[in-house]
């Protein structure tokens, strides 16, 4: 039993060894595929499409470097003036008069704000006499509904995105 | 020359071998030129490197097998796991049932100009068996690369090869037997 098990095993490593062998020469003396004729324009139509942008819609770091000394110190000016500004306009007669001005224009944002802090508050009274469990449900059912748009979302993306 | 131009000679030297890795490997043309199209995006980055490398070519074809193995794995898990199921079913007799010493198959598809049979057997093997053969025998990978790179075990690479090897004779057989009587 032994000696014909041993047997079946050269055979079968035999013939491993002879179908190697066969099956290597069989696809070393294959030729290279020929590429389509699309390819080489379409890659060099991916480069041009890749061409470089203008420096004025690229990053500031990519912008030429007298560009960027130049952008750097009107910045840096602006920031300048408007601190000077800052630091000299309470001195000046007409800011009082100015801040009178913008106060009158700003006190129809005032009444605005009154609204919403009136209509949050009475929201918030309101949620307060609810019972807990239904608030509790609500935002299970928000959590729930989420979850679900997710998966949804998810699905859809494995279906469309799958291999036809 | 321009750089541009340069760049176009570099594509058409080299698409093919491009084109070939990914091909066999993925057995769909389309997505093999999508995957050769981004193997020279890749290369033209490089180009400043690449233009006058002896080791162009080289990494050209280690770029394409990685992107389409890359595009494969997002299939693997499905391909193991027919591949897996197979293992208790008919193919595994093959072993047992396929001792007849062939005859030289080389020889009689050089005689029959039969190469594009060759390429559309292997086309039609199942990934399981074709990426790993393709990468033994084309691509030059020890077994243990090959199941390093497709991270599964050493054994499941050997009998994938050898199921592989073993379809890809029975069906050439098939095909030059029907290319002999047509």
């Amino acid at each position: 039993m032994g000696r014909r098990s041993g047997a079946w095993q050269d055979m079968s490593s035999d013939y491993e060894k002879q179908l190697e062998a066969e099956i290597d020469a069989v696809l070393k003396t294959l030729p290279e595929r020929a590429a389509p004729r699309t390819l080489l324009p379409r890659v060099m139509a991916a480069i041009a499409s890749r061409a470089p942008l203008p420096w004025f819609r690229q990053g500031w770091q990519m912008w030429p470097a007298g560009l960027r000394v130049a952008s750097l110190a009107i910045l840096l000016a602006l920031f300048g003036g408007l601190c000077l500004a800052g630091w000299e306009l309470p001195k000046a007669d007409a800011y009082a008069s100015a801040t009178r001005e913008v106060g009158r224009w700003l006190s129809g944002v005032g009444a605005l704000w009154n609204v919403v802090n009136v209509l949050s508050s009475t929201m918030l009274a309101v949620v307060k006499q609810l019972p807990t469990g239904f608030i509790a449900a609500c935002l299970a059912s928000l959590a729930l509904g989420y979850a679900l748009c997710m998966g949804l979302g998810a699905a859809w993306l494995r279906f469309a995105f799958a291999r036809r | 020359m321009t750089e541009a131009q340069q760049f176009e000679m570099f594509v058409q030297n080299y698409q093919n071998m491009v084109f070939s890795t990914a091909t066999r490997l993925l057995a769909n043309q389309t997505e093999a030129e999508d995957i050769a199209q981004e193997v020279f995006l890749r290369a033209y980055e490089r180009f400043a490197e690449l233009r006058d490398s002896p080791t162009a070519g080289g990494w050209l074809k280690k770029v394409a097998t990685n992107l389409s193995l890359n595009h494969l794995s997002r299939y693997r898990a499905r391909w193991s796991f027919f591949s897996e199921l197979r293992t208790g079913g008919g193919e595994e007799e093959e072993r047992e049932v396929e001792f007849a010493a062939p005859a030289n198959l080389e020889a009689e598809l050089a005689r029959a100009d039969c190469r594009e049979l060759v390429e559309q057997a292997l086309q039609t093997l199942p990934a399981a068996q074709r990426v790993p053969l393709v990468l033994f025998h084309l691509e030059g990978l020890r077994y243990e690369e090959i199941a390093a790179k497709l991270k599964v075990s050493l054994g499941k690479i050997k009998t994938d090869i050898f199921r592989g090897r073993a379809a890809l004779r029975r069906k050439l057989r098939s095909q030059l037997g029907e290319a002999a009587l047509s």
